[in-house]
């Protein structure tokens, strides 16, 4: 892992994930939007893997 | 040019981080295309990489293909248009993503923003015009703007709704019912004329229906008691009068319902053909004005100005379609009078220009999905042929008039016709070289049909799509140039 990289990263997840936790306490989203919303972060995440590497190394 | 502090700050037009938020969400999952597709086209995007990028994803979601970063990132790298965007911000783009719920609004968003850049155009072009081009009157200008306006609020009409087999049959079965019902055997609206809608069950939406005859005969007459008739039954008509002005039309119509001729209902005196000149009775002139009353709640529109294009005609329509009043009929008067457009008109081929304008006739009668009367005129062959009836070939100009309407009526009178055989003396014309006893012989023989044909009309049926042809008896009231049909008696109201 490169420190000097990463190390922002987890911190404005950290930061990110607090704001959806407020939100999903205040009741700002249905149970289906947060389930979308969960799905499409980690979707988009892997796709941008899938960009760098390819799809096929994993399956 | 300063900015006035007093204005609000300037809207953005740009709608950069919107277009990558939509194009994120579609590539993260094609269901949300479904949520933009209607209201968004790719022409709408600024950045023509984004909008390149958004209608290769439409096409291959549309084609039922697999659409996600990966599976288009060949078309991606190789179009020219995506090629450079793609490399540097593929990745970056995915994270821009929104949730579902304001996909929608980002779209519509991104949609009204083009509508105003578009608009934006509009009134810069306007303003060049306005200053520099000096060969277009403000008319001009006016009428030109309204077609591009009109143009783009039909781009900017997004939540229409798209017609499906089944509602277009529910539409039509309603129709037949409700028509059922009211024991009416019509399919079309109402021409208030017995006989014509027995041949030709009314006039039918997106139908042009032709009346075509010599000049002198009634066309205009003929068309002002369907538009009369019809618009007291079916609602709001627009007339385009190329020949008479709106003023005279309405005399007519007051003529007809009074059963004064033409020139004393605008004069209001009575004219003798000694010269001498006599203001009409108080009773005379009740009726005339009591007429004047009943015409002014009838809903029509007359436009009389000359020379109008199809596609000046087609614009007045589509604002009056748009309106509460809706617009049931469009009648012309008549096709050969109007103007084709300017490219058709240099080539200076008349039967081009005919062609044209029957052409986008029919167009425009598709569009409104409204039926149209177009009147044209006769060529002189008929007159040269013993039997004077008009047959199809002898509409004027163009053969195109003959292809494009639904229906074609050639509007005759046997008298009329007659007439022309007999000199200003009163006495037959006699053909050179003929014979004392052959000339009395045909001069009793015309005198006699000319007896019998007085204040009769045929209105023949030469084309009828989907129906019978034949002929419609009428009767013609000279004086006050009005036709009834063969089975009203003159006391009935004229409408």
């Amino acid at each position: 892992m490169n420190q000097h990289i990463a190390e922002p990263f987890f911190i404005n997840r950290q930061r990110m994930n607090s704001t959806f936790a407020d939100a999903i306490v205040q009741g700002a989203l249905s149970r289906d939007e947060i389930e979308d919303e969960i799905q499409a972060t980690a979707k988009a995440l892997r796709l941008i893997a899938d960009l760098q590497f390819g799809r096929n190394g994993r399956e | 040019m300063s900015e006035s502090i007093f204005l609000p700050p300037k809207r953005s037009l740009d709608t950069f981080d919107a277009e990558c938020s939509v194009l994120a969400g579609i590539l993260i999952s094609s269901s949300n295309m479904e949520l933009v597709d209607d209201i968004l086209n790719p022409e709408a995007f600024t950045n023509e990489a984004v909008g390149e990028l958004y209608r290769i994803a439409r096409e291959r979601i549309r084609a039922g293909r697999p659409c996600d970063p990966i599976t288009i990132r060949g078309e991606a790298e190789t179009n020219p248009k995506t090629a450079e965007f793609w490399k540097a911000s593929a990745a970056s783009i995915l994270t821009t993503f929104v949730g579902k719920p304001v996909m929608r609004g980002y779209a519509r968003a991104i949609a009204d923003a083009a509508l105003l850049r578009s608009l934006k155009d509009e009134a810069e072009t306007l303003i060049l015009d306005v200053t520099h081009a000096g060969d277009k009157t403000g008319a001009v200008l006016v009428e030109e703007l309204q077609e591009r306006l009109e143009r783009l609020a039909l781009t900017g009409d997004t939540e229409r709704q798209m017609k499906t087999s089944a509602t277009a049959i529910d539409a039509m079965l309603e129709a037949t019912e409700a028509a059922w019902k009211a024991g009416n055997a019509l399919s079309g609206i109402d021409t208030g004329y017995q006989g014509l809608n027995d041949l030709l069950s009314g006039l039918r939406p997106g139908g042009v229906y032709v009346v075509a005859a010599r000049p002198g005969v009634g066309k205009s007459s003929l068309m002002l008691g369907l538009a009369m008739r019809a618009a007291q039954t079916s609602g709001r008509g627009l007339i385009w009068s190329g020949e008479m002005s709106a003023e005279e039309l309405m005399s007519k119509a007051i003529a007809g319902k009074t059963g004064l001729p033409v020139d004393v209902v605008m004069t209001g005196h009575w004219k003798f053909a000694n010269g001498e000149r006599r203001p009409v009775s108080r009773e005379e002139m009740d009726r005339i004005v009591s007429a004047g009353m009943a015409a002014r709640d009838i809903p029509m529109m007359v436009d009389d100005r000359e020379g109008a294009t199809v596609q000046q005609i087609l614009t007045r329509a589509r604002r009056m379609k748009r309106q509460k009043q809706g617009l049931a009929f469009i009648a012309l008067d008549y096709l050969q009078l109007m103007e084709a457009s300017s490219a058709v008109k240099r080539s200076g081929n008349r039967t081009a220009e005919v062609t044209e304008i029957s052409r986008d006739v029919a167009r425009m009668a598709r569009e409104l999905n409204v039926p149209v009367i177009a009147l044209s005129q006769l060529n002189r062959q008929s007159e040269n042929r013993e039997d004077r009836r008009p047959s199809l070939a002898d509409i004027r100009d163009s053969g195109a008039i003959e292809q494009d309407a639904r229906c074609v009526m050639a509007l005759y009178r046997e008298e009329m016709a007659l007439r022309l055989r007999v000199g200003a003396d009163g006495q037959v014309s006699r053909n050179s070289g003929e014979s004392d006893a052959a000339y009395e012989k045909r001069a009793a023989e015309v005198t006699e049909r000319l007896a019998k044909s007085a204040g009769m009309a045929e209105v023949i049926v030469l084309k009828n799509r989907g129906g019978r042809t034949g002929i419609v008896g009428m009767q013609f009231d000279g004086p006050s140039t009005w036709f009834r049909g063969d089975d009203e008696r003159q006391s009935d109201p004229a409408w």
